[in-house]
């Protein structure tokens, strides 16, 4: 994908050798099977159109994940894409929820009905129609997804090396050459690190990943002649959790866990794992060291429980392409893109936290691991005012929208204890009316739908005739 | 859930100044419908500063928000509108640019015209970036129309704002508020009574032992700030070594000349003299530092630049740049100048005022008067500050003067770390490091960076992957349809009469002798 923008965005002045491993690192699979809606703009800018998309890759569509015996109190909600919720006269939506005492947020989530029913279509370009409101991102396997991007990857502009890295020679603060396994070796002014958790470039700079927990994840693919719905199900375990995303010709099943519940895990995933790998998760310090940026889990592991690998990988790609440096100082560049690479992981992160803020938790490691983690100001600042009176916390330029928060803590259980007085200013029938008027729209707008498998069927004989 | 008994029934608003009344027009049209009375306290014999008559775009919101009419306050604030600042002298002596409201060209393969414009200029482009911003070259022009729906259009990605006779602008949302049941109250405060344990405000007692009580008091009552600082002690963050700015002396003068939608700034020896034309007379002022400039000196640079006689006496006003504090304090919430002070440079004054009552809406308390409630309300306007202030100081170190005490000063001076950032980024590549949450974006801080001279060192490679004749014809019909919907606008006093937003009255002029 790093190579795919950097050949779109860049002149062809600026020579790029692209080194592939021969194996790819199992640990690819911690990318997860989930994007967020912004996958389709990032896409589109490096010059994959969805129809490409769907054509080309088994990717399928994706509304949002089912989380399924979350915790110990075992919570199942449907953490949905959705565009921004109604605002009635400047209060908004789920404030009125709370003034009614209504405890679902779901039947008003367009994402959410959808999902129910198992079924998908675009979102129509009339805005007020209910469809509309909703938003989604895709459902993928990361080896197709890989292979969709190097189709791009221009040959009589990019030097392609296929061979494994042997040696590093470098400087304390840069990288010189790359010897490779061949015996061909590599000079640059710049060196991107995609190399996994392992951070081979960025690791001879000094590079140390903050962060100790480690995990292990079994994903087996199978075979389906249907597609199933657009919507990933994740089950907590014991021992961590379990995914099932279906996919165009296939049904991913991914089971994480740690090292104490291997033995259980690898019982309840059941199937042959057709890929089999640990990692050890956190993020560098500083993602750009001396001449060396490290882009994807090079630079950062976060758990794939919602779309945060893409997004934040998604985040590096652009992030260096509006930074490649302009000299052999790349000091400013470097700087910045640590100060955003640092914001975008804890952001990213506050997400994943927050799902583990529940009570009861179960005894085991997986689910103890975040209380070692300490305080967080920020996301304590955000349960505090959401808590207290719904109000949502953002901070600048966010990965996840305020509706992703709403929408999580919902599921959650978080209820806050006030709501804005202003609420209190539409007359209670009324409001019930229109709350009653909305969900049943929102209810009827799904009946005809077609299923997600029967959409994709004829989204594919359609772009497939257009194409002839 | 909090029980009907613990919500606010009673609010008192002290100070009847722009703050006062824009807090009482919010609040009235906001929480209208619910048991909540509203008093506003102001002495007719404490003057009101009328703080910056030019306002930012958000302004349209406020509004529109309250229902307000727009030709119907343009034409009780003898309003007319803005479409950017003009900073004179800023880079060097002679220079002059527009800030304007709006962004510079459209963006091709998602890389920012200005970057284009970088490489154009390197290629031999002669003309200013300005020519590609619809906002400049309108005003300029002394032209106006509202922007069009189409964002994507040169007409539609700019926005506006008004400059207004502020002291107007408060006796109209006077009268809304009292039509809208806020309780005017004539007195001067002769006294706070506090709660002994908790320190909670319960009454300003007037003079004519009067009581006025309240469950939640917000203090508009200007610099001095009656409740939040002397009654509560609350404390100022002094940010005079940043912004050392202290005094300023305003006057209004008879109109001459064609009526600009733009208000205009220039840099002086010591501080800057501001210009903002009303419908019916132009608002002066000359802000300072009393460092290097006597009061005598600098009242007579101020009427030696008037365009025409002065219509009053010169107004002398006294401030210390910074913030209180907390803007919230037990049941005190501080809107206006008892909140801070920040030199009204780019027109932020009275769009800080907005934000601190939009601010309130939003966090509204009960009468429990959580600390997670003044905490955020605190955090928020902080930040609001905070950026406002490094923006305000960007225009006094990112320049080229160096002839006089205060720009030597300025040179001098080290910056805040994150403006000090940002100025680097800039200057190597031009990349602008944005936030999401603040007053000014990436467009403003390019227009004041660029209007002062301060040319990158280099530009974003990604240009260079555009071919240069692909560059050169999307430039070049950007620019020509910014020139061409320019001359298709019409004149700017022609447009405010053809909305029906023009006073009846004929323009003020300096009585003889």
């Amino acid at each position: 994908m790093t190579a795919a923008a950097l050949l779109r965005h860049l002149p062809a002045a600026i020579e790029i050798t692209l080194i592939t491993p021969r194996d790819y690192p199992a640990s690819d699979i911690f990318y997860g099977s989930v994007t967020s809606p912004s996958a389709y703009d990032f896409n589109l800018s490096i010059g994959v159109s969805e129809p490409r998309l769907v054509l080309e890759s088994t990717t399928a569509f994706s509304l949002g994940t089912h989380f399924q015996a979350w915790g110990g109190d075992k919570l199942s909600w449907f953490q949905g894409f959705q565009l921004p919720l109604p605002i009635l006269s400047g209060v908004p939506f789920h404030q009125y929820l709370v003034r009614q005492d209504m405890q679902a947020l779901d039947p008003f989530l367009i994402s959410a009905a959808m999902a129910r029913r198992g079924v998908f279509a675009h979102p129509p370009e009339n805005a007020s129609h209910p469809l509309a409101r909703a938003e989604y991102g895709y459902q993928l396997d990361v080896a197709s997804y890989r292979q969709l991007f190097a189709g791009l990857t221009d040959r009589s502009r990019i030097r392609t090396l296929s061979a494994d890295l042997a040696e590093v020679e470098s400087t304390p603060e840069s990288i010189v050459t790359l010897y490779l396994s061949d015996g061909q070796s590599v000079s640059a002014d710049l060196f991107i690190d995609c190399t996994g958790p392992e951070a081979t470039l960025l690791s001879t700079l000094g590079a140390r990943r903050i962060g100790n927990h480690w995990l292990n994840a079994v994903l087996t693919s199978k075979a389906s002649e249907h597609l199933g719905p657009a919507v990933r199900t994740l089950s907590g375990r014991h021992f961590g959790w379990q995914s099932a995303t279906p996919l165009q010709g296939s049904l991913a099943k991914l089971t994480v866990f740690t090292e104490e519940g291997e033995a259980s895990a690898l019982a309840e995933h059941g199937e042959e794992p057709d890929v089999r790998t640990g990692a050890r998760f956190g993020r560098q310090p500083c993602a750009w060291v001396g001449n060396c940026v490290a882009i994807g889990q090079a630079a950062a592991m976060i758990e794939p429980l919602t779309p945060a690998p893409i997004m934040l990988l998604q985040k590096d790609i652009d992030r260096l392409v509006s930074l490649i440096p302009l000299s052999g100082d790349m000091s400013m560049e470097s700087r910045e893109f640590n100060r955003q690479f640092v914001d975008d992981c804890e952001h990213a992160e506050l997400f994943r936290r927050a799902l583990f803020a529940t009570a009861p938790l179960p005894r085991s490691s997986y689910w103890q691991a975040d209380g070692a983690l300490g305080s967080s100001p920020k996301l304590d600042r955000k349960f505090e005012q959401f808590l207290s009176r719904g109000v949502l916390v953002a901070y600048d330029l966010e990965p996840f929208t305020p509706e992703d928060w709403v929408v999580l803590h919902y599921g959650m259980g978080r209820r806050p204890r006030r709501y804005d007085r202003l609420a209190d200013q539409a007359p209670a029938p009324e409001l019930k009316q229109y709350l009653d008027t909305l969900r049943r729209d929102i209810e009827a707008a799904t009946y005809n739908l077609p299923s997600h498998d029967s959409y994709m069927t004829r989204l594919r004989q359609y772009l497939m005739r257009q194409g002839a | 859930m909090p029980q009907s008994s613990s919500h606010i029934e009673k609010i008192c608003i002290l100070g009847g100044g722009t703050a006062g009344w824009m807090t009482a027009a919010a609040l009235s049209h906001k929480l209208k419908g619910l048991p909540i009375r509203i008093e506003l306290v102001e002495s007719d014999e404490i003057g009101t500063v009328g703080v910056g008559e030019a306002t930012l775009p958000l302004i349209r919101k406020f509004n529109e928000a309250l229902n307000i009419d727009e030709a119907a306050f343009m034409k009780a604030t003898e309003a007319t509108f803005k479409l950017g600042i003009e900073f004179c002298n800023w880079g060097r002596i002679g220079d002059r640019y527009i800030h304007p409201f709006g962004d510079y060209g459209r963006p091709l393969n998602g890389i920012p015209f200005y970057q284009m414009w970088l490489r154009l200029r390197e290629l031999g482009e002669k003309h200013r970036l300005d020519e590609w911003s619809y906002p400049v070259i309108a005003a300029e022009m002394g032209r106006f129309r509202y922007p069009a729906s189409d964002y994507a259009s040169v007409t539609g990605s700019f926005g506006y704002a008004y400059q207004f006779d502020a002291s107007r602008y408060a006796a109209f949302l006077r009268q809304y508020a009292e039509a809208n049941g806020v309780i005017r109250t004539e007195g001067k405060v002769a006294a706070t009574s506090c709660h002994s344990e908790t320190g909670f405000v319960e009454a300003l007692n007037l003079d004519g032992d009067r009581t006025v009580t309240a469950d939640l008091f917000v203090d508009c009552s200007g610099f001095r700030g009656l409740l939040i600082e002397q009654a509560l002690k609350t404390g100022y963050d002094d940010w005079s070594h940043w912004l050392p700015c202290n005094r300023a002396i305003a006057v209004p003068c008879e109109s001459h000349g064609e009526l600009t939608p733009f208000t205009r700034a220039t840099a002086r020896d010591a501080g800057w003299q501001w210009r903002i034309p009303l419908q019916h007379r132009v608002g002066n002022g000359h802000v300072y530092c009393s460092s290097f400039i006597s009061d005598d000196e600098a009242t007579a640079q101020l009427m030696a630049n008037l365009e025409g006689p002065a219509l009053a006496s010169p107004k002398q006003l006294y401030f210390t740049t910074g913030r209180r504090r907390k803007f919230w304090n037990r049941n005190v919430i501080a809107i206006g100048l008892a909140a801070g002070f920040l030199e009204p440079l780019e027109s932020t004054s009275i769009h800080l005022i907005q934000e601190g009552i939009t601010e309130l809406i939003q966090l509204f308390p009960d009468k429990a008067f959580q600390a997670s409630d003044s905490d955020e309300y605190n955090a928020r306007m902080g930040l609001a500050f905070e950026r406002v202030r490094d923006f305000l100081l960007l225009h006094y170190v990112a320049n080229q003067r160096e002839d006089g005490a205060m720009w030597l000063h300025f040179q001098n001076l080290t910056l805040p770390e994150s403006l000090e950032e940002k100025i680097s980024a800039w200057m190597t590549r031009g990349h602008i490091i944005r936030y999401e949450f603040g007053t000014f974006l990436p467009p403003s801080w390019l227009a004041v960076l660029l209007g002062q001279n301060m040319i990158p060192r280099g530009y974003d490679p990604r240009v260079l992957a555009v071919p240069e004749a692909d560059l050169v014809a999307h430039a070049q019909s950007t620019r020509e349809s910014v020139l061409a919907a320019v001359r298709d606008t019409p004149q700017h006093d022609l447009f405010i009469r053809q909305i029906g937003a023009g006073t009846d009255r004929a323009p003020l002029v300096a009585k003889a002798g």
